[in-house]
């Protein structure tokens, strides 16, 4: 929903302070939503989950945004999960191998 | 000492033999028994009697023949001094006066348990110690900075930065010139950024706040990167919301903004066909760039600097600012050995 300013004025476009804190409190809200029903992705979702907060949100901020703000935080998520993923990786590595030395270290001193 | 008396001799001859006895019950050896012949001949011989039994001469019993003489006297005190413990068995004889300035005997002292040194000399050995090792350390703190102030020069022309020529909020022509005179601190965005922007912003306030507080004047400049929705009008406005006094907000033509974005090195995403009343998000790069009183760029803060870290980088930065004619290789600083609170 593109935002005018009074049409005395030339066809200026300005989101002030206080439109944008609105827009960002909703957002917030809407983004809750989302994370305690556990949806990543809001594309393939049914919408109606978290419809009140999305139509709010479609109200308050620039359709523009709201597209913005969706894909930002789904790639945020993405990015988190293969971090997590990664992390994890390299922990188990880690384990193996230190887990294959100690076994080597115990062999060296077992008696056969 | 001749001896003629028969009875003086016998005399000695038995405190010979008594001594004798005397010394290898003392010592725990038997020497081999001294024959009276032995005792007399040692007698007639006039040695000197070392040793002086306690009692008294088996053989004699008057009492004129008892008396001590004086050196035997003396011999006796010694030996007595030896059996009670007062004396040590191979102490030297005690001299007199005058005999100990003619005989030096060297007077036995304690030892020194910290034996060849002493406290003082340790003393001033461990403070030399501690000099040289806090100097050695100051030494490696200087060429530790010497070697970052050396990187953090920058030497030639730069590489960003440029002319340009822009139109202000309030329609005024503005060129790289009016760079000219003093800092100043670029942002550029664009006024419908969602949240990077004004959070951006709000963070050049609080900079642009604690830099002036410091007294250094510095102007802070925001060019849009979106000239065809982001009008004089429309910048003016939305920099009323920020609390910069001051703000240059400027724009201009698709063409001159590409230019300057191009000096700059500043990557940004607006197609030059989109057209005012469409909705688009513009990629940009985040960055403050700092510029000196020449229009020269100085440097460049992104967005892992917070407010008060950029602050701080910036006033070092100025701080540290010379003119170019005054410009030159820093020199490394040898610290003094021994001015130490350095």
């Amino acid at each position: 929903m593109a935002k005018l300013d009074s049409s005395e004025q030339e066809d200026t476009q300005v989101v002030t302070r206080s439109e944008r804190e609105k827009c960002w409190i909703a957002r917030d809200k809407y983004f809750a939503c989302l994370d305690k029903n556990r949806i990543t992705s809001v594309a393939n979702q049914d919408s109606s989950v978290c419809a009140n907060e999305r139509s709010d949100v479609d109200s308050l901020c620039r359709q523009s945004w709201v597209d913005y703000f969706i894909q930002r935080r789904e790639r945020t998520l993405q990015i988190d999960a293969m971090k997590r993923y990664r992390t994890q990786q390299a922990h188990d590595e880690l384990e193996a191998r230190e887990s294959a030395s100690r076994e080597e270290l115990r062999n060296k001193f077992v008696k056969r | 000492m001749l001896v003629t008396n028969k009875a003086t001799i016998m005399q000695m001859a038995g405190i010979w033999r008594q001594s004798a006895t005397l010394c290898s019950q003392l010592s725990g050896r038997s020497f081999s028994r001294m024959s009276t012949k032995d005792s007399l001949r040692n007698a007639s011989r006039s040695r000197r009697v070392l040793f002086c039994p306690h009692g008294r001469p088996f053989s004699t019993t008057l009492p004129k023949f008892n008396e001590r003489k004086p050196e035997e006297k003396k011999v006796e005190e010694d030996l007595d001094a030896l059996v009670t413990g007062k004396k040590r068995p191979m102490a030297g004889p005690e001299l007199t006066e005058e005999e100990s300035v003619v005989f030096k005997v060297a007077k036995s002292k304690r030892r020194n348990p910290l034996g060849f040194f002493n406290v003082a000399g340790m003393l001033i050995f461990a403070g030399g110690l501690a000099l040289l090792i806090n100097y050695k350390r100051r030494v490696q703190r200087a060429v530790e900075a010497h070697k970052e102030e050396k990187e953090s020069e920058s030497f030639g022309k730069a590489l960003i930065g440029g002319p340009f020529q822009l139109i202000d909020q309030n329609g005024g022509i503005f060129t790289q010139e009016n760079l000219k005179g003093k800092f100043s601190l670029i942002y550029f965005g664009f006024t419908l950024c969602p949240d990077i922007c004004p959070e951006e912003l709000d963070k050049m306030a609080i900079i642009i706040k604690n830099l002036r507080k410091q007294g250094i004047d510095i102007q802070a400049i925001f060019i849009s990167c979106d000239p065809i929705r982001d009008t004089p009008p429309v910048l003016k406005k939305y920099l009323e919301d920020f609390d910069i006094e001051g703000i240059v907000g400027l724009t201009g033509s698709y063409s001159d903004v590409e230019a300057c974005c191009k000096a700059y090195r500043v990557y940004f995403s607006t197609p030059p066909d989109v057209t005012a009343e469409d909705d688009y998000i513009v990629d940009h790069s985040i960055f403050f760039y700092l510029m000196d009183p020449e229009g020269e760029f100085v440097n460049v803060f992104g967005r892992r600097y917070d407010a008060q870290g950029a602050s701080e980088e910036i006033a070092k930065k100025i701080k540290k600012w010379v003119p170019a004619k005054d410009r030159r290789e820093s020199s490394f600083q040898k610290p003094s050995f021994w001015k130490f609170w350095e």
